[in-house]
């Protein structure tokens, strides 16, 4: 079976930490892909000003960094033991089965 | 040539720590449902003296860390002011695992959000604005700071023409990065209108 977890942060510490640990349960029982996937940026153009003063702004972004963990004849042990993991805040990991 | 930035704000990256730590798909809607999570800590625990709340989630789970100058006040007596604070929150978002876990201040008097919300309520209290600046500034430099400024702007003393007044002993080198700048500003709501106080507070390392 093959499975894919996807994993979401806004800091690119936390998510390779996280995908490294899951890496690391996962690998004892099923075959592992580690990938890195382009961080999308979202940026924010605001007006500094609360009233007027259009010409004058500031620029704020968000980072989404995210990375892919393919998981390769996975079994029923491989999940149960992913499932148990507990990762730090700040983290989301989405689960697909491919 | 310009103003200041946020000193907090310019920090986050380094040497200051965000106070919501989640990521959301849906950033506008935790963003607003940790905003009114914090108005009513805020309500709630007025006086038990609240220097930073952290949200920290996880799908579903929500863990806050509140960092008091009193948690006994907030606990009450064998637990049940944090019990009912606990029944408040999970009958407004019964969809989340609430875990609430406090933390005490070292040192009141070197933080500048503890100190400003005193200097508000002296303030509000109708106290001479000097003195109560003063006072201030003792009791930070009484646990050692090193440095410290206040900023109070608005009616003072009942004035009818507003100005601002600030006052600073020692180092606040704003433009350092490294040095963790604590900053925080309340409002003091008198009959003559809304005082505005801003704290600086260089902590000793």
């Amino acid at each position: 079976m093959k499975i894919r977890l996807k994993f979401y942060s806004y800091s690119a510490q936390l998510v390779q930490s996280s995908l490294d640990q899951m890496a690391q349960i996962a690998s004892q029982t099923a075959q592992v892909s580690k990938v890195c996937l382009p961080t999308k940026r979202k940026i924010f153009c605001v007006l500094r000003s609360p009233h007027v003063n259009k010409d004058s702004r500031e620029h704020f972004e968000i980072r989404i960094h995210r990375r892919l963990l393919e998981l390769k004849n996975a079994s029923a042990a491989t999940i149960d033991a992913l499932m148990k993991v507990d990762l730090a805040y700040g983290v989301e990991v989405e689960i697909q089965q491919a | 040539m310009g103003q200041k930035t946020h000193p907090v704000g310019f920090r986050l990256g380094i040497t200051h720590t965000h106070q919501s730590h989640w990521f959301a798909h849906q950033y506008s809607k935790i963003l607003q449902e940790d905003h009114a999570i914090r108005q009513l800590l805020r309500d709630y625990v007025l006086k038990a003296g609240i220097a930073r709340i952290h949200i920290l989630r996880k799908s579903h789970q929500i863990e806050l860390e509140l960092h008091l100058a009193r948690p006994g006040i907030l606990v009450g007596r064998s637990g049940l002011g944090l019990d009912n604070l606990r029944t408040q929150l999970q009958t407004k978002w019964p969809h989340l695992t609430w875990r609430i876990s406090l933390v005490e201040v070292s040192n009141p008097d070197a933080n500048a959000v503890l100190l400003a919300q005193w200097l508000a309520q002296q303030l509000e209290k109708r106290i001479a604005f000097r003195r109560a600046i003063r006072q201030a500034m003792a009791r930070a430099q009484k646990v050692g700071v090193k440095g410290i400024k206040i900023q109070v702007s608005g009616r003072l003393n009942g004035a009818e023409i507003a100005r601002s007044e600030w006052v600073r002993h020692g180092q606040i080198p704003l433009q350092t990065l490294r040095a963790p700048i604590n900053y925080a500003i309340a409002n003091a709501y008198t009959t003559y209108g809304v005082i505005g106080v801003k704290v600086w507070i260089n902590p000793k390392h």
